[in-house]
C-alpha cells in the first residue's frame, strides 16, 4: 500500500457520497419494506419510485465501496493521527474494515432478498442494517472525541485533499 | 465550517437512530401518523433480536 499523508479528492468525495446515500437508504426505506412485505403476502411486488430509489441507491453504494477499496490499495490511507491512543487506532482500523464489509454485504443481501423473495436474506439485511447504524454512531462519536478531546483535527482529513 | 459539518453529522446520525429504534417518524412516513418502520415492520426474529440489542446499547 502506498504511503500518504491524507486522503485524495476522489476518496473524500466518495466518502461523503457514501454518507449521503447511506443516510437516504435509512430515511426512505419504508417504500421497499412495504413492497417486500406485500410481495411475501401476495406474491407480487409493486415496483414504485421508493423501490427503484432504494435498489438504485444500494447498487450505487456497492459500486462506490468496490471503487473505494481499489483507491485504498492504489492510493493508500494516511497513518493514525498524532495523539491518538494505540487502542483507538486499532478500533478505528477494525471499524473501517467493518464498514467496508457491511457496506458490501448490505446491497448484496438486499438484492438477493428482493430478487429471490428470500426472508433469510431479508433477515440478514436487517441485522446488517442495525450493525451499520452502531458503526455509524461509533464513527461519529470517534470524530467528536478526536475533535474536542484529543484535538487531532481528524475531520480536516475528510474535508481537505492531501 | 467543520463545526457545522460535525453538527450535521451528529443530528443526522441521531435522527436516523431515533427513527429506526426510538419510535420517531421516518421521512417516508411523515404525515401519515405512523411511526418509523423499525424492525417490527419485517417482523423477523433476527431483526427483533438485533433491534433489542441496539436498543439495549442505546440505553
Amino acid at each position: 500500500m502506498a504511503a500518504t499523508t491524507g486522503y485524495s479528492k476522489a476518496q473524500i468525495m466518495l466518502h461523503w457520497a457514501t454518507v449521503v446515500l447511506v443516510a437516504s437508504q435509512y430515511l426512505f426505506h419504508d417504500g421497499i419494506a412495504d413492497a417486500f412485505e406485500e410481495g411475501l403476502e401476495t406474491g407480487a411486488m409493486t415496483v414504485g419510485f421508493p423501490v427503484v430509489l432504494h435498489l438504485g441507491g444500494g447498487m450505487l453504494i456497492l459500486g462506490i465501496v468496490i471503487y473505494r477499496l481499489f483507491l485504498r490499495s492504489s492510493e493508500g490511507t494516511p497513518p493514525p493521527p498524532e495523539g491518538e491512543p494505540g487502542w483507538a487506532a486499532l478500533a478505528a482500523r477494525a471499524t473501517h474494515l467493518s464498514f467496508y464489509g457491511i457496506l458490501f454485504l448490505l446491497p448484496v443481501t438486499g438484492a438477493v432478498a428482493w430478487a429471490q423473495s428470500s426472508e433469510a436474506a431479508s433477515d440478514a439485511h436487517e441485522v446488517l442494517r442495525a450493525v451499520l447504524l452502531v458503526l455509524i454512531l461509533a464513527h461519529v462519536g470517534a470524530v467528536l472525541v478526536h475533535q474536542f478531546v484529543w484535538k487531532t483535527g481528524l475531520l480536516s482529513r475528510m474535508t481537505r485533499p492531501s | 465550517m467543520q463545526k457545522l459539518l460535525l453538527a450535521a453529522l451528529v443530528v443526522g446520525a441521531g435522527y436516523i437512530a431515533w427513527t429506526e429504534y426510538g419510535g420517531g417518524p421516518g421521512l417516508s412516513s411523515a404525515g401519515s401518523g405512523s411511526g418509523g418502520a423499525g424492525f417490527s415492520k419485517f417482523g423477523t426474529a433476527a431483526g427483533n433480536v438485533a433491534g433489542g440489542a441496539v436498543a439495549a446499547i442505546g440505553n
